[in-house]
């Protein structure tokens, strides 16, 4: 079994994937992918890497209120861009990629609470 | 105190990320490939720009109308696909109203991965845009920078023209 500090686990499933969107961001006029990934893969790291947060801050517990929480506020955003009460178009897509990205996040945790060990000095207890 | 340090941590979580999914929004984008779509003859300041009217949606139409009214410095005019293709009555000057920026739509299916439970395939409509050469009915390399709604790519198109002629 892997014994995984919070440091840790907050750079692998948090800092990793905002830092691959956003460099995915940046260089996808540069590189050549096909153009459904190139369109929705930076969200879904966005969105993977806030539920995993999410998930990190209340200890790997899955936290129903906080995590349907960010799933509203994910709609309520492309709604937002949608009504142009924000900039942006809201895409039903990204919606969709959104809450794939969540369950992957959700179906890790599980992952990471049954594989991985995580070290109570950093965990709390609770 | 420690009661409210992880609502409090996971309400900052939520506003940091939703400042980062709006640095990245359409509205400021632009595309770097320019000089593979915008024609090398093409200059906004001695011809109009005709804009094709986006029929599918008049939402999204109105959304783009007002986009280059707010962000496009130069002289353009939507019309329907017909008037660009068929250079009549005002439309006929070729020189004055040269190119046009036309709507490319195409297909894609993210098929079934082999050994998935489920059936079927998610299939989406890319909207993408290009340049027409109404003068010598050429059409320019589409951006390939395609959304599933026209606005999110004619953004940053229309970003990307100012910027190219800045």
């Amino acid at each position: 079994m892997i014994s995984l500090s919070k440091t840790t686990d907050i750079f692998l499933n948090v800092v990793i994937p905002v830092f691959l969107g956003c460099i995915f961001y940046f260089l996808k006029n540069e590189i050549t992918v096909p153009e459904m990934i190139q369109n929705y893969l930076p969200d879904g790291l966005w969105a993977y890497a806030l539920q995993s947060c999410i998930l990190i801050i209340w200890n790997r517990k899955i936290n129903i209120i906080w995590s349907i929480a960010i799933m509203l506020f994910a709609v309520i955003f492309e709604l937002l861009q949608y009504l142009h009460f924000i900039n942006g178009t809201g895409d039903f897509f990204d919606i969709i990629i959104y809450f794939i990205f969540f369950g992957i996040a959700l179906s890790a945790n599980k992952f990471f609470i049954s594989n991985i060990y995580f070290k109570l000095t950093s965990y709390d207890k609770d | 105190m420690t009661k409210i340090k992880k609502p409090l941590l996971s309400a900052l979580s939520i506003v940091l990320f939703f400042i980062i999914a709006l640095a990245s929004n359409p509205s400021k984008k632009t595309f770097k490939n320019s000089s593979s779509w915008i024609p090398k003859d093409f200059n906004p300041n001695k011809t109009i720009l005709l804009v094709e009217k986006f029929a599918i949606s008049g939402r999204a139409e109105q959304n783009m109308e007002d986009y280059m009214n707010q962000k496009y410095p130069y002289k353009f005019e939507f019309v329907d696909i017909q008037t660009i293709k068929n250079k009549e009555g005002k439309y006929a000057d070729t020189k004055l109203y040269r190119y046009a920026l036309v709507i490319s739509s195409h297909t894609s299916t993210m098929t079934k991965a082999q050994g998935a439970v489920t059936s079927g395939g998610l299939t989406t409509t890319g909207f993408d845009f290009n340049f027409y050469d109404r003068d010598l009915n050429k059409s320019y390399p589409p951006t390939r920078r395609p959304s599933s709604y026209a606005s999110t790519t004619f953004k940053p198109v229309i970003n990307t023209i100012v910027k190219h002629f800045e």
